[in-house]
């Protein structure tokens, strides 16, 4: 499967058409065709991978695992977690009570925030799929 | 707020059906992650975004000690729905405890209490009851029913 057939089967997903996709994203026309043959350059691909909330591993065919982040998704997941940490986020939940921790443990819990993070988005888009 | 915290656990198990720990965790929608480092400070966690609850649970505790555990971010996860404060931290001085953690302990002990089939034959008091369960028995003032337990 190309990463072109992958775009297809996604875009057909959510009824639009190639060209419709181009436009959205602002490709020139037909740009997207040329990715039959050849492999897009990374800043398209992330685009393309944003718009559908993919990975750009997933278009590129290197996994088939759909619920796999996008770019974007990924970003703002790290940047949520820096939020929850320092506690400005009420939209999500946690937060910190009793000792004060290291900067050791802070790194650490972070860690697994982010896993916990990564975890929730991906159970809600496949419940979603 | 006054809340029935007897109550909503006999509630959950009523819909639930089971008094298995793990099919509890489901049927509140959450799900535990068991593989993943906490800091040793930390015990628990809950974790909520995106329409989906995570509960994890430091690696280095096992036993007896992990199903309190769960039982008490299982807690925060029924009662206090939309708030903030789920870490789960190391018991440390015990009037600091904010109101939140200590309903979330005794919904915790009273789950534990409905879940476990205590022999009666033998005298059984609540200390006996959180030292089963590798917690201090400071724990035990949570305890409100300890008609239960006769």
């Amino acid at each position: 499967m190309t990463v072109f057939d992958r775009v297809k089967e996604l875009a057909n997903k959510q009824s639009i058409s190639i060209v419709e996709l181009e436009e959205k994203l602002g490709f020139g026309r037909n740009s997207l065709y040329s990715w039959k043959k050849k492999t897009p350059n990374g800043d398209r691909l992330t685009k393309v991978a944003d718009f559908f909330g993919v990975s750009t591993d997933y278009l590129l065919g290197r996994t088939n695992d759909k619920t796999a982040l996008s770019p974007k998704e990924i970003e703002d997941i790290g940047q949520m977690a820096d939020r929850m940490i320092s506690g400005l986020d009420s939209e999500n939940d946690i937060n910190f009570y009793g000792e004060p921790m290291s900067d050791e443990d802070t790194a650490s819990l972070k860690t697994a925030l982010l896993v916990a993070l990564e975890m929730n988005k991906k159970r809600s888009k496949k419940q979603k799929d | 707020m006054f809340l029935d915290i007897k109550k909503e656990v006999n509630y959950l198990i009523e819909s639930c059906g089971s008094t298995e720990l793990e099919s509890l965790v489901k049927e509140t929608g959450a799900y535990i992650i068991n593989d993943v480092d906490l800091p040793k400070s930390t015990l628990g966690m809950t974790v909520r975004s995106d329409g989906q609850t995570a509960i994890l649970v430091n690696t280095s505790v096992k036993g007896p000690k992990k199903d309190f555990i769960v039982a008490h971010e299982l807690g925060h996860n029924v009662l206090h729905h939309g708030q903030s404060a789920t870490f789960f931290r190391r018991f440390s001085a015990g009037l600091q405890i904010p109101q939140i953690e200590a309903e979330a302990n005794e919904f915790a002990l009273y789950l534990l209490l409905r879940c476990s089939e205590i022999d009666t034959k033998y005298s059984f008091n609540v200390f006996d009851f959180v030292r089963s369960y590798e917690l201090p028995d400071s724990m035990a003032r949570f305890i409100k029913y300890e008609k239960e337990l006769k």
